[in-house]
């Protein structure tokens, strides 16, 4: 008898504690948008705003290219109507996540499956001719998501997802991916020379590598374009052209963006030590180019940037890779702030 | 960046590195060689990779605490004294677990406590995202990263516990060998194992650190395993592990300076070829006839070099290249749909002056919509100065384009000496606010007809409106005849 009295109680507090879902009429629920990283969270929700549901897989501060695909993050995809990755290699987990959450919307091919690195121009990859000849890794570097240029189109091509889940929303998710399209001009050049301008030739002189040469070059009523340069173009001023080694091959869109000249990479071939050649041939490129920041991400093992740092007098610059992964970057653009903040202060 | 792979040059720097690199070796194998002799005599080999993993389990609590040494360098104290503690913890389990008449085998305690640290370290950090990194940096180290400071420090720390053991050496050795004469002589050797797990334990946790656990593991147990192969007494057992050390911290480092691979792993690889080196001299030596055990090992290598001869036969044959020629790959880059192919193409056919290649160009012109890939297809044109190029570019002036665009096929048409350039400039003039594009186009215009009939594009669109009807009379008036003059290099 006790017995029964016990387990009435314990289904009266399970139901209790059960969280009042749609199951118990609440209105129609938000479609979930999951993404893998959260830099794509960050733009999605600029696109979708209070539309949908984020949900994000990677942590801020880990490894994007190594998550380990939990039940817990298989349960959240579960009933995703979206799962957007950057694609090119990057998240190689993600399928895992997808095939073990049982939502064959979000299946590699599948409708739900959003690349959101489609269409966007890469670097590294291997010319069109040696490519030819045999190079079998023709994806390029897949860090996009830190040139506020590629952002617009990772946000240009989120939107295009969103709108296919929930058409009637098309003009607000088209006002807001606008929106935040204009936000990233004005933040990155300056109201000012995007009047001047306009958006779409700046765009194409950022992926060209040629915008600092056509505002030196061009002229509009006896002035110097450059003079009229703003927002955090103006602030990466004092890095333009300053050398700097990174960790990981992940600083090559950054560092055209903003006109860092990236001389090496400590790191040969992922996850093995470097052999003694390699070690002294970036140790002297770092003294010959006068390398003054090695860039690690927060996730890597700064130690051998330390010790060749220590041999060289350049400095270790441990930066977050994703918006979040240090405290008060969950927003895009201020992630953007915190890097060239992080990377002015070092130089002075 | 690797110029030609060879052996290398030994100059200053690589003989400083070199030198970093045996020193530290050399202080691993005074302290393991010696520690060694106990492990095998206790018969705990993997012992080593227990205490690794206690000590790791302890970082990863430390870590867990919010001291990361990853981060925040100053952290490296607190956290080395949570690797400490939790490895003093570890060794007095061993020392409990050592028993006269054992029913469960030390080794298996060792393999448990082996499997459950690593275990509870994964669950520790399950929760943390840079997870994998910390427990693979716990178990890799690199020696050539090693600074001179770290020599000198771990040497320091090595001397010490040298010493106490050299201080109680008799007592030491006699409970690892004769563990029942210990007893009878009434030694505490519950204290004594705590003691010996303890600077174990001490050791271990600054070499793992240092050089991994692969490379530690190889300079407890290879040295002092050649040693007992061809010595009885304890300190000639030790002095054979020294020298073998030795020997093999050098030829692994000059081996890996001189094919340019990681150090670590070629030093364990070299220990592995010297034991069985000194395994094959044993079996030779001792054999009773030294031909016929020649002839045995001689045997032996024979089937195994033969086997990986043969199997170099298996080896896959390399991928066949699709594009035989340059004219093909840069063709079918300017096919693929790709934007970062296709510019790096149109670079490619720009440059190579190649008539055949312009047709598949005017096709990426006609139909790329990326204003990007139509700016670098226009110059990629003009480079041809083909008139075969002159109904496409006018068509694709036609499109709704960024008015710098414009400005470029413009200038692309007046190029091939087409004025058909002249009204798009015009056009531009007519309808942007904007003062730079208007600038350009007007340097354009006065580039190609020497004109200007007043404009001044400082000033607005409706300031300019006469100078602008005066533009589009002249153009209305000349427009069917205008040809393009090599002496002025002028349109009239």
């Amino acid at each position: 008898m006790r017995s029964c009295i016990s387990i009435a109680l314990g289904v009266i507090a399970l139901l209790a504690l059960t969280p009042a879902g749609p199951a118990f009429g609440q209105e129609a629920k938000r479609p979930t948008i999951v993404c893998t990283l959260p830099a794509l969270t960050a733009i999605a929700r600029e696109v979708g705003g209070d539309a949908f549901e984020y949900v994000t897989l990677a942590k801020p501060d880990q490894d994007p290219h190594f998550v380990s695909p939990r039940p817990a993050l298989m349960q959240k995809t579960s009933q995703a109507a979206l799962l957007i990755e950057i694609g090119m290699m990057l998240e190689q987990w993600a399928d895992q996540v997808a095939d073990g959450s049982g939502n064959p919307r979000i299946f590699r091919g599948g409708p739900g499956r959003i690349i959101a690195s489609a269409g966007i121009p890469f670097e590294e990859a291997p010319s069109v001719i040696s490519r030819a000849m045999g190079d079998l890794h023709p994806q390029g570097n897949p860090h996009i998501w830190l040139d506020p240029i590629r952002a617009k189109t990772i946000a240009a091509n989120i939107g295009t997802a969103m709108i296919g889940i929930a058409p009637s929303l098309r003009r607000d998710i088209e006002a807001r991916l606008r929106r935040f399209q204009e936000r990233i001009d004005a933040a990155l050049f300056g109201a000012a020379l995007v009047d001047l301008v306009g958006s779409r030739k700046l765009t194409r002189l950022v992926l060209d590598g040629s915008l600092w040469s056509f505002l030196d070059t061009t002229e509009v009523g006896g002035e110097k374009l450059r003079l009229k340069l703003g927002g955090w173009l103006a602030t990466a001023q004092p890095l333009r052209g300053l050398p700097v080694v990174e960790y990981h091959k992940v600083w090559v869109y950054f560092s055209k963006a903003f006109g860092l000249d990236l001389a090496g990479t400590i790191e040969e071939k992922p996850g093995i030590p470097a052999g003694p050649r390699h070690q002294r041939e970036i140790t002297e490129q770092i003294r010959s180019a006068g390398v003054k920041l090695i860039l690690v991400d927060n996730f890597y093992d700064p130690s051998m940037a330390r010790r060749i740092a220590e041999d060289t007098g350049a400095r270790v610059l441990v930066l977050p890779n994703q918006p979040g992964g240090e405290p008060g970057t969950d927003d895009y653009f201020r992630f953007i702030d915190y890097l060239l903040g992080e990377m002015t202060a070092a130089l002075q | 960046m690797s110029a030609g792979r060879g052996p290398a040059v030994f100059d200053a720097y690589y003989l400083e590195l070199f030198a970093r690199v045996l020193a530290i070796c050399l202080v691993l194998t005074g302290i393991h060689g010696y520690l060694g002799i106990h492990v095998l005599s206790r018969q705990v080999i993997f012992v080593d990779l227990a205490m690794a993993q206690i000590a790791a389990l302890g970082a990863t609590y430390a870590l867990l605490l919010g001291f990361d040494p990853g981060r925040h360098p100053e952290d490296a104290l607190p956290a080395y004294l949570f690797s400490l503690a939790f490895t003093l913890a570890g060794a007095a389990v061993f020392a409990l677990t050592r028993m006269r008449h054992e029913r469960v085998p030390q080794e298996a305690i060792i393999g448990i406590v082996y499997a459950s640290a690593s275990a509870i370290a994964i669950l520790m950090l399950a929760k943390s995202p840079t997870a994998g990194e910390h427990i693979q940096h716990m178990l890799v180290g690199n020696i050539l990263l090693v600074g001179w400071p770290t020599v000198a420090s771990t040497a320091a720390i090595y001397s010490l516990i040298g010493l106490f053991h050299w201080l109680f050496r008799a007592t030491f050795l006699q409970i690892t060998l004769d563990p029942a004469a210990a007893q009878r002589e009434g030694r505490r050797i519950r204290l004594w194992d705590f003691l010996f797990y303890a600077t174990f334990g001490v050791v271990i946790t600054s070499s793992v650190a240092i050089a991994g656990v692969l490379l530690v593991f190889s300079f407890l147990v290879v040295p002092a395993a050649v040693g007992v192969l061809f010595a009885d007494a304890v300190g000639r057992r030790i002095a054979i592990g020294w020298a073998v050390g030795t020997l093999v911290s050098v030829v692994g480092i000059l081996a890996s300076f001189w094919a340019d691979v990681p150090s670590s792993p070629a030093v364990v690889a070299s220990f592995a070829a010297v034991l069985l080196a000194a395994g094959l001299l044993r079996f030779v030596a001792q054999a009773p006839s030294a031909v016929a055990a020649l002839a045995k090992v001689a045997a032996g290598a024979t089937v195994v070099a033969a086997g990986f001869y043969g199997t170099t036969a298996l080896r896959k044959p390399p991928v066949v290249h699709e594009h035989h020629s340059e004219f093909a790959a840069i063709a079918a880059a300017l096919a693929s749909g790709d934007e970062s192919h296709v510019i790096d193409a149109l670079h490619h056919a720009q440059e190579s002056h190649d008539r055949h290649l312009l047709p598949h160009v005017l096709h990426v012109l006609e139909h790329n919509t990326s204003e990007r890939v139509i700016e670098h297809a226009v110059r990629a044109v003009s480079a041809f100065r083909d008139p075969a190029a002159i109904p496409i570019l006018e068509r694709v002036a036609g499109r709704d384009l960024d008015p710098f665009l414009r400005i470029e096929i413009a200038r692309a048409l007046l190029g091939a000496r087409s004025p058909t350039g002249i009204p798009i400039l015009l056009g531009i003039l007519e309808q942007e606010d904007g003062a730079l594009p208007r600038t350009q186009a007007m340097q354009a215009l006065t580039e190609f007809t020497g004109k200007t009939f007043g404009y001044d594009a400082a000033r607005s669109r409706a300031d300019n409106a006469a100078a602008i009807a005066a533009w589009r009379g002249y153009w209305d008036e000349h427009a069917t005849h205008m040809r393009w003059h090599e002496g002025s290099r002028l349109f009239k």
